[in-house]
């Protein structure tokens, strides 16, 4: 039966109707049109389509941040409706993992992973689950965001932002440009970029100047961190490579885009609450909202590129244009044209990251296999390490933190046990909800993500270390649960060793072993229920999988 | 896990090590990565004599910020002197305190820069320079040296990490943060009160039998699956066991006690002198960077009393691991530092304290690439402003990779972005380059 | 001598609880009677300033009162004519002296520095010069006293040696290993025959000074001393301390209660242990929240006890001997590193860290 997100999903509000749009959208077909297009040869060199359990792993991975259950995907796998792919993302896209798994994403997209200094992370991740639950388009979120001062009770969590940023300017701005826009402009703080020519110091100077006038204030009735702003202040800058020192003054602009002149208010009028000592000074006229309404939305193209480049870089292992944060004319997209479209694409569905991320994980692209065509060019993956030599086969690509913990849980078998457990005692619906799974996972996720997230401020990138290592080989955790999961108990008590270790194989790696590997496990397990402890030697057995490159890699 | 994937591309033409790490993705764009050892020391284990030849580095830390006039540089007599004496050492004309009379016959091994200014009396930002070379900026973060020496100096096939940290007691202070855009792997290895590393030990019940078959055929499934499909990204994981491995295999690099007594008392039987001979097991046993932390000497109370009760635990210890170091012909590979965040004020306080003082300071050098005996920078009468040769973090940092034989106007690079590795406004202090 | 005081002491206690009971329907005009008649506790009367110049490290008095010694930072002492302000440079040592003694009969001081070196000066003349000098310890020395019949004199500091020396020529008597830790005081008692020694780690131990034997030991005074685990150093010790005229009750100061050694954070206190039984027999403390740490004591021939203490401003205590609440409170001008008592009483000696000495008047 096809199982915990379904059933789970189903006592849950949905954000459109199930099978809404069954079958692959046009959209993907011209998403792999444009792919292969800048290429006569590519058609030839494409790996076959995935197996169907190989795509249940990776879009449950990529949609939900965890691996199927072995029951959920010998399901799929013998499912016969032809349209069972594109009801399966739609399942996933509507369940609460996926509105978790979404929210984990925004949050390192936009905090990475910085502490909680005056918005509690909770309240933040909660209302990140409220927006990605209730459909929120992405530049709603975003204007949100960047309209936030932190003194209403329903725009505090949208505040974490600029508030746990302490409001630096110079900061803001460059995760602003960096994480909004895709340009990094840190450069351009103190001169014009020496090797991109597109990163000026006037577009960095630009963007500030919408926000120079603001700054973090602390109320001191509440003691609680809000925005103020002030009516006046231009911003002025100097390269330090001018030996003249001349000094340049600019108004607001985005990059790319006109000036924006303050309009005119009288004398006397430019606030509605005036600069005084600790008071929270308003502005008639605040500049930083001007930005998030300007910024953050489709007429805005940096904004729409960035956003759709990120979503597919999220699914797809590598931006097109890659790194996430350095679009500019040096560095142009791979395939130029596709992102157009997908920009296109994006603005004309609103934002909706259900449908965009829909749309590209139903095209072929997506769908191929992480597996090289046969042939003596099998090294050539390597040299274009991320994207699958052009997406002509699925990239291998390392699990998140949260997703690779998750999955650690869903693969050892202790999420089987969990759920079982809760659905024998739950009273009401709510008590085996995805929430109340969730809620029970997370402490036996935080020592995992712990080692592997990255550390505040930095982009979240994959770094394999030794530490890690001795973790997963020595730590008690890992082995408490393999030892406490449910995969352990049922292989022990099968009487068909083939379908023992094929059990082991779906429930940690959604696949069946191959004859070579059945044949490689037979004698290991007979020897393992023959010896001294046979339940302990059967868990490391299991650790095998679970320690490999290919349970570590979404494939 | 050692193939070597032949494809013939550009890259491969690269330090393989460049590859794996931070800078893949300015390799693939072309840009020039880092030169001499990081290309010297591509694919595969060193040789013997290679091994020999390794450069390393020891940095001791004295945590808080030693005082310059109770150690390297002493101003006896002066109003701000204090009362300590300043001796001779074993180089003609060189005095420092009393205070480090073991240190003083070792002298001739060491160099110390006695200019330092670099104006910043706060811990954690002094700690920033004096770690990174350089002022703290918004928005980037520059590596640690033990980083940037795990990534330029270190063998990757190497039994043991790069980059290891001896704090005292159980205080952490090692931060995967430390290698910054390096990425964490080049982060340091915290070694708590000397204690080997967190999960070193193989689990109970697990025999050594079980555990390589376990292994053998985590390495099974993954040679499997990666057998057409290897990136730098699955290299750089499956090679985590392998570290793992070694360092597992080195663990009685941890256990001191097999020492000679005569060493051990020469050392100090307590947690500096445990430390301090821990870290020459350390480096001769094959690792690049070693920190050692030593607490603590933010003395704005009785700075008298407690740097005799610290810096007389750093004086044997130190001096010992010097000698340690010399006689098993280290020392000319190893360049060691003892640096603070800062020094303290020369004005004496009503506590019999000094405070924080970044304005005139020293640290000490020595071993590898370093003119031994030499002293360079000059302070004034009551050491309260630099008057020859003033220097700041960014020069220590372009002495320090010259000493090793780097090119410190190199950059590294960040995607297409150039970070130089020293900051570019400086230069070395050729004054104390061999 | 004793018993009358007792009795005095004991009137003075019942005085002001009467005085307390009264308290509701006041008299103002009644003024209570003063604890000590005879001695201005109130406001004793500054009559001298001895501006040395360097920070100051300790003060004292010799025995005929008539000269106050400073010492400071400046490795200088000085010998001042308080009353007249005149003063003379006893140079020699070659870093910071915090211990002196006196011979009083034969009109020698000696001093023991930081270098390790002790100096015998003859004191009666215009310009003192160095009469012997000898290179007692390694390292610090800390405590000197002289034994007042026989001029021997101890010596102990960071070696952790007590050292004996006959004087005027400071011959080597006997030497032996005494603590493991810096030794912070030192005394003669019993007339001679015993030596009390205190140390950094709050160790009270006493020997025999014919033998140099231990003869018993305690650690009464352990509040004084602490290891701060945060910086891995030891903080506090004896770092004062005075005796009452009948030598059974020795004041041991120094700072408790550190919460930060590196920033001087915690209380000043006294604790008045008796040397037989090394049993504490009363604490004295800042009646206020004072942080520094209390840097000198002495038990006044009247029976309360001072105590000054320098950290957060100076301060200058007055207890009564039974109770651990000062019975007053004087703030001085400047933070206090040692204090003085003249042997009759009448006269306090407080030595600042701005350099001056300044000397209080007593009597009443």
């Amino acid at each position: 039966m096809m199982t915990r997100s379904l059933v789970l999903s189903a006592l849950l509000a949905t954000w459109f109707a199930l099978g809404a749009f069954c079958g692959a959208p046009n959209g993907s077909d011209r998403l792999d049109a444009l792919l292969g297009a800048a290429d006569q040869s590519f058609a030839s060199q494409t790996s076959p389509r995935s197996t169907d359990l190989e795509f249940y792993r990776r879009v449950s991975l990529d949609l939900c941040g965890t691996i199927p259950s072995a029951q959920d995907a010998r399901a799929f796998e013998t499912d016969k409706d032809p349209t069972k792919r594109a009801k399966l993302v739609d399942r996933l896209l509507a369940s609460q993992a996926h509105v978790w798994h979404m929210a984990e994403t925004l949050d390192v997209w936009w905090m990475e992973r910085r502490p909680n200094k005056h918005v509690a992370a909770d309240l933040w991740m909660n209302w990140l689950r409220e927006q990605i639950r209730t459909g929120e388009p992405l530049d709603f979120m975003v204007r949100d965001i960047l309209q936030a001062d932190g003194t209403q009770k329903e725009s505090r969590p949208a505040a974490r932002f600029f508030l746990d940023r302490d409001f630096e300017p110079n900061l803001v701005a460059r995760d602003i440009a960096r994480l909004f826009l895709g340009a990094n402009l840190q450069c351009a703080q103190c001169h014009d970029h020496p090797r991109i020519d597109d990163y000026t110091q006037e577009k960095y100077f630009g963007l500030m100047a919408f926000l120079a006038r603001t700054r973090q204030f602390e109320d001191p009735k509440s003691k609680m961190s809000v925005l103020a702003e002030k009516a006046e202040g231009e911003t002025t800058f100097v390269s330090v490579f001018d030996k003249a020192k001349v000094q340049k003054k600019t108004p607001p602009r985005l990059p790319g885009k006109k000036e924006i002149a303050d309009p005119l208010i009288g004398k006397g009028l430019e606030y509605i609450t005036a600069p005084a000592k600790d008071v929270r000074e308003v502005p008639r006229y605040s500049r930083r909202q001007q930005l998030a309404g300007m910024l953050a939305q489709g007429a805005y193209d940096p904004f729409a590129r960035n956003m759709a480049n990120r979503l597919w870089a999220k699914v797809m292992g590598r931006g097109i244009v890659h790194p996430l944060d350095l679009h500019h004319s040096a560095n142009p997209p791979s395939h130029p044209e596709l992102l157009d479209y997908l920009t296109e694409e994006l603005v004309r569905l609103q934002f909706d990251h259900r449908a965009f991320l829909r749309m590209v994980v139903l095209s072929e692209a997506y769908q191929r296999s992480s597996r090289p065509t046969a042939g003596p060019k099998t090294n050539f993956v390597e040299t274009k390490s991320d994207s699958g030599n052009g997406w002509r086969m699925m990239p291998l690509r390392p699990l998140g933190p949260e997703a690779y913990a998750r999955a650690l849980l869903q693969g050892s078998g202790w999420t089987d046990a969990q759920v079982a457990a809760m659905r024998a005692t739950a009273k009401k619906p709510e008590d085996a909800s995805e929430d109340t799974l969730q809620g029970k996972m997370a402490p036996h996720m935080g020592p995992v993500v712990g080692l592997l997230k990255s550390q505040p401020g930095l982009a979240e990138d994959f770094d394999a270390r030794l530490d890690q290592a001795l973790f997963l080989g020595n730590n008690g955790h890992i082995r408490n649960l393999i030892a406490s999961g449910a995969l352990e108990p049922k292989v022990a008590t099968m009487t068909d060793a083939d379908l023992a270790i094929d059990e082991i194989h779906m429930t940690v790696l959604t696949r069946h072993p191959t004859p070579e590997e059945l044949a490689d496990w037979r004698p290991l397990l007979k020897e393992a229920k023959a010896s001294k402890q046979p339940r302990e030697a059967l868990r490391e057995l299991i650790w095998s999988l679970i320690a490999s490159a290919e349970f570590r890699f979404a494939s | 896990m050692k193939r070597s994937p032949s494809c013939g591309s550009f890259e491969h033409g690269l330090s393989r090590r460049a590859f794996m790490g931070g800078l893949a993705a300015g390799a693939a764009f072309g840009v020039p990565t880092l030169g001499a050892s990081s290309l010297g020391a591509a694919a595969g284990a060193l040789s013997n004599d290679l091994a020999k030849s390794q450069k390393r580095v020891l940095m001791v830390y004295l945590s808080g910020g030693v005082s310059q006039l109770e150690s390297w540089d002493p101003k006896p007599g002066s109003k701000t002197g204090g009362p300590f004496r300043a001796i001779p050492t074993s180089v003609p004309g060189v005095h420092i305190s009393e205070l480090l009379p073991h240190t003083a016959s070792q002298m001739h091994r060491l160099a110390l820069v006695r200019g330092i200014n670099t104006a910043e009396d706060d811990h954690g930002k002094g700690s920033l320079i004096m770690h990174t070379g350089r002022k703290e900026e918004p928005g980037i973060q520059y590596p640690h040296l033990g980083s940037v020496c795990s990534k330029l100096l270190g063998d990757e096939a190497a039994p043991l990490p790069g980059y290891l940290h001896i704090t005292p007691g159980a205080g952490g202070g090692s931060s995967p943060e430390d290698a910054a855009f390096l990425g964490p792997r080049f982060g340091p290895v915290g070694i708590s009160d000397g204690k080997a590393p967190l999960n070193i030990d193989r689990p109970g019940g697990l025999t050594p039998e079980a555990d390589l078959a376990r292994q053998n055929l985590r390495r099974k499934v993954d040679e499997r699956f990666l057998a057409a499909r290897r990136t730098a990204r699955t290299e750089a994981f499956t090679q985590t066991f392998d570290q793992a491995k070694g360092l597992m295999s080195k663990k009685g690099l941890f256990d001191i006690v097999g020492e000679p007594d005569r060493l051990l008392d020469s050392y100090g039987r307590h947690d500096f002198g445990r430390h301090c001979l821990l870290s020459r097991r350390l480096l001769e046993g094959g690792a690049t960077f070693v920190k050692i932390t030593h607490t603590n000497y933010d003395t704005h109370h009785e700075n008298f009393d407690f740097h005799i009760e610290q810096l007389g635990e750093f004086d044997r210890s130190f001096a010992t691991l010097v000698d340690d170091l010399h006689l098993r012909g280290l020392l000319s590979t190893t360049l060691i530092m003892v640096i603070s965040e800062f020094g303290r004020t020369p004005n004496i306080n009503h506590l019999y304290g000094r405070d924080h003082w970044s304005k005139a300071w020293s640290v000490a050098l020595g071993g590898c690439g370093i003119a031994p005996g030499a002293v360079v920078g000059k302070t004034n009468g009551q050491g309260t402003e630099v008057v020859d040769r003033q220097v700041n973090g960014g020069h220590l940092f372009h002495t320090y990779f010259q000493a090793l034989g780097l090119d410190s106007k190199k950059n590294f690079y960040i995607d297409q972005r150039p970070i130089p590795m020293a900051d570019p406004k400086t230069e070395p202090i050729r004054e104390i380059l061999a | 001598m004793m018993p009358d005081e007792k009795k005095k002491e004991a009137a003075k206690k019942d005085a002001p609880k009467k005085d307390d009971s009264k308290k509701g329907p006041a008299k103002p005009e009644v003024k209570p009677a003063p604890p000590y008649p005879g001695w201005e506790l109130d406001a004793p009367k500054q009559v001298a300033e001895c501006k040395h110049g360097a920070g100051l490290l300790g003060c004292w008095f010799d025995p005929t009162g008539k000269w106050l010694y400073t010492s400071g930072q400046d490795n200088v002492i000085s010998r001042w004519d308080f009353v007249a302000n005149k003063r003379a440079d006893l140079a020699g040592h070659g870093s910071w002296v915090k211990s002196i003694g006196f011979w009083p009969g034969k009109n020698l001081l000696v001093s023991g520095g930081y270098e390790g070196q002790l100096i015998v000066w003859p004191v009666d003349g215009v310009q003192p010069e160095p009469l012997r000098q000898v290179a007692a310890h390694n390292g610090w020395i800390r405590a000197v006293a002289v034994e007042a019949t026989n001029g021997m004199v101890v010596s102990a500091g960071n070696d952790g040696e007590i050292a004996l020396w006959q004087l005027p020529n400071l011959t080597p008597v006997r030497r032996w290993p005494g603590h493991d830790c810096h030794v912070y005081q030192a005394a003669f008692r019993e007339n001679g025959k015993e030596i009390i020694t205190a140390d950094l780690k709050a160790n009270v131990r006493v020997w025999d000074t014919a033998t140099g034997k231990l003869l018993r030991e305690g650690k009464p005074v352990a509040a004084l001393h602490k290891f701060d685990a945060g910086f891995a150093a030891d903080i506090g010790g004896v770092r004062a301390w005075g005796v009452n005229g009948a030598g059974d009750r020795l004041a041991c100061a120094g700072i408790t209660n550190v919460s930060n050694a590196f920033a001087g954070v915690g209380n000043p206190l006294i604790q008045v242990v008796d040397p037989k039984s090394l049993k504490v027999l009363q604490e004295h403390k800042s009646k206020e929240a004072y942080q520094g740490t209390m840097w000198g004591v002495a038990i006044h021939p009247a029976g309360f006890v001072l105590g000054v203490a320098g950290g957060s401003g100076g301060m200058l205590w007055i207890w009564k001997p039974d109770q651990a609440e000062p019975l007053r409170v004087l703030k001085q001008p400047d933070n206090i590193r040692g204090m003085a008592l003249s042997a009759d009483g009448t006269k306090v000696a407080l030595a600042q860290v701005n350099g001056s000495a300044r000397v209080l008047n007593l009597k009443a």
